[in-house]
């Protein structure tokens, strides 16, 4: 497989001035003003295959947005590099960004005063975008998201979710083998989401695209990724897939078991732990791995009849709450 | 290549849109036309100007100086800050295109604009009024476009780097306004320089600002011939090539300045 982006101890620092409050700080701003250096992202490390689709994932201030822009070609990396299909975005930024799909969802790139088709004209332009593709690709993305229905309408008459479509099918117009989606679902209803969800999965399916997705919807994540890096105080905490992580943060499973009659005695079994018993009704937790659900069923049926049974997979929520938790107590 | 004849032909189609704004303007401009014209008049009625240049010749200087200065309208610092300000040049960094070629498309596309809509107007208005401003002869005219389009070039490089410390100081203020005052103060373009004492006239010819507004009035109005014309385009040529070359190292400088406004 081959490698698509790789950032070698990538790092953005920002100098923050301080600003004094009121009058007599301004004035004290003139003369001198105290400047910080803030590191938002600090030597980070990854390598990207071709065709995969990596969640990037922190909690708000992590640096996801500044990683996205050094790697669009935006921000000029304080130190580090990152190179995409083998480029580096900076120096190479025109040849670069060809092959580079963006869409930050907080903002638009289309142009807010033309009607959407006449921004994809111009975009057409830029990446010079032959006929047969050009319409080709409109037909496909009018298939996923409908854009047909907005074509005519200026940008700035677009509703968010409306907007979010244009931008979406305004970055792949050109099929770029690499798209990088910061937030693409912010503020979107449950048919949008689900519709640009489907987009990014066609789009993975149908043209092998390397993906990197930034979101706080761990839905998107779930039903997305295979992969994800979480990034905490711009530092790289984890980087494996969901499963990995579940497995690490979450391995065991719980078991409710309603039986016909409550037990006289507490029940203890061998493979599974008791965390609670309530008349009838019994909650047990073991190690997914380590034990399967039938065992520890049978081992319950062997001396009450059971009614009903439900199972409570752990939550990604959580588990993504205690790693962020986690992280910041260490930093 | 194609994308650039596609954002000036939308500029001069956005004209065209707007050009019953675009018209209105022309009133205001009209207005400031006739009054440096009733100023020069004054001037010579008074005989307070000693000059070999004639009032016809003055007349016709300031005519042109007022159209020149409506194709001389660029955007480049307006836009540049507008983006810094907002954060949209991330939305110009990551498109394939030379960021300094779209807007300089841009404003010759404007620049087309205003010559249909606002110069060609207040040439017609300003000719039945004061008699029609005609070049001194064919050779000449080709070479006042020659020289109008290398002025055009000389200030749209200063404005642009103006504009590109938008990356430092993100609110530019009044600074603006002032050095639009200041080029066309020392460009000639309210008071030839031709009537300044020759010490500074000397300075004054090599510096590029004359050669923004006055070089190419002084062709189409026959001040100097176009064999004398020679000389001060090459000067014109050579300010060129010195903006555009500081132009593309300050950008890049500048451009490794960015910070993006908001996530
Ligand atoms: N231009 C800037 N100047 C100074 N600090 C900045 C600048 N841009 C970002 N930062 C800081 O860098 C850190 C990382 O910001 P970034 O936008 O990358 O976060 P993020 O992970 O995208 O967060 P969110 O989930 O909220 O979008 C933040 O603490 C932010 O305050
Ligand atoms: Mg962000």
């Amino acid at each position: 497989m081959a490698v698509s982006i790789e950032a070698k101890n990538l790092t953005k620092e920002f100098i923050v001035t301080k600003k004094e409050p009121g009058l007599k700080g301004a004035f004290k701003n003139l003369i001198h003003s105290e400047k910080s250096v803030f590191r938002a992202v600090n030597k980070i490390n990854f390598s990207i295959e071709e065709g995969q689709v990596v969640g990037y994932i922190g909690p708000n201030g992590a640096g996801k947005s500044t990683t996205i822009k050094m790697m669009s070609g935006i921000l000029q990396p304080t130190s580090g590099d990152v190179t995409i299909r083998g480029g580096s975005p900076f120096q190479d930024r025109k040849k670069v960004v060809r092959n580079l799909g963006v869409v930050f969802g907080q903002r638009t790139q289309l142009y807010w005063d033309l009607r959407l088709g006449e921004s994809f004209e111009l975009l057409r332009r830029i990446y010079e975008i032959d006929d047969a593709t050009y319409q080709r690709n409109l037909g496909i993305l009018n298939d996923i998201l409908n854009i047909q229905e907005i074509i005519d309408t200026p940008v700035r008459q677009l509703s968010l979710g409306q907007r979010m479509r244009g931008d979406l099918a305004a970055a792949i117009l050109h099929s770029p083998p690499v798209i990088f989606l910061d937030e693409p679902t912010i503020g979107l209803d449950v048919d949008v989401k689900y519709c640009v969800r489907q987009f990014i999965k066609d789009i993975n399916d149908q043209y092998h695209t390397t993906i990197i997705l930034t979101t706080h919807d761990l839905g998107d994540i779930e039903e997305l990724c295979r992969r994800i890096i979480i990034i905490n105080h711009g530092e790289i905490v984890h980087d494996c897939s969901l499963e990995t992580l579940m497995n690490e943060f979450a391995p065991n499973r719980r078991l409710i078991v309603d039986l016909y009659q409550a037990p006289q005695e507490p029940i203890e079994l061998r493979n599974a732990r008791v965390i609670s018993q309530e008349g009838a009704r019994i909650c047990l937790e073991y190690n997914k791995k380590e034990t399967s659900t039938g065992d520890v069923v049978e081992a319950i049926a062997a001396n009450h009849s059971i009614q009903d049974i439900s199972i409570e997979e752990s939550n990604i929520e959580d588990v993504i709450r205690t790693i962020y938790a986690k992280d910041s107590e260490s930093a | 290549m194609k994308v650039y004849w596609y954002i000036m032909r939308s500029r001069i189609l956005m004209t065209m849109a707007y050009r019953f704004q675009v018209i209105s303007t022309v009133l205001c401009q009209i207005v400031i036309l006739f009054a440096s014209v009733f100023f020069w008049k004054a001037a010579y009625g008074l005989e307070a100007v000693q000059s070999d240049t004639t009032l016809d010749q003055m007349i016709h200087y300031t005519v042109l100086s007022n159209l020149l200065a409506v194709l001389y309208t660029t955007f480049v610092e307006q836009n540049i800050n507008q983006n810094v300000r907002q954060g949209n040049v991330a939305v110009d960094f990551i498109k394939p295109i030379n960021i300094m070629g779209s807007y300089f498309a841009a404003d010759i596309g404007m620049m087309i604009g205003s010559l249909l809509f606002r110069f060609i107007p207040m040439y017609l208005i300003s000719g039945l009024v004061f008699g029609f401003t005609l070049p001194v002869s064919f050779p000449a005219l080709m070479l006042f476009i020659v020289s109008t389009f290398l002025g055009f070039v000389i200030l749209w490089c200063i404005c642009g780097i103006f504009g590109l410390f938008s990356f430092w100081v993100i609110q530019l203020g009044p600074i603006g306004g002032a050095k639009d005052y200041i080029i066309r103060f020392l460009s000639g373009s309210f008071v030839p320089i031709w009537f300044f004492p020759e010490g500074i006239q000397q300075v004054f010819n090599f510096l590029p600002f004359v050669h923004i507004y006055q070089t190419p009035i002084s062709i189409y109005i026959g001040k100097i011939t176009v064999l004398e014309s020679l000389f001060p385009i090459g000067i014109q040529l050579f300010w060129a090539a010195v903006m555009v070359l500081c132009l593309t190292q300050f950008q890049k400088v500048a451009f490794r300045k960015v910070v993006v406004q908001g996530g």
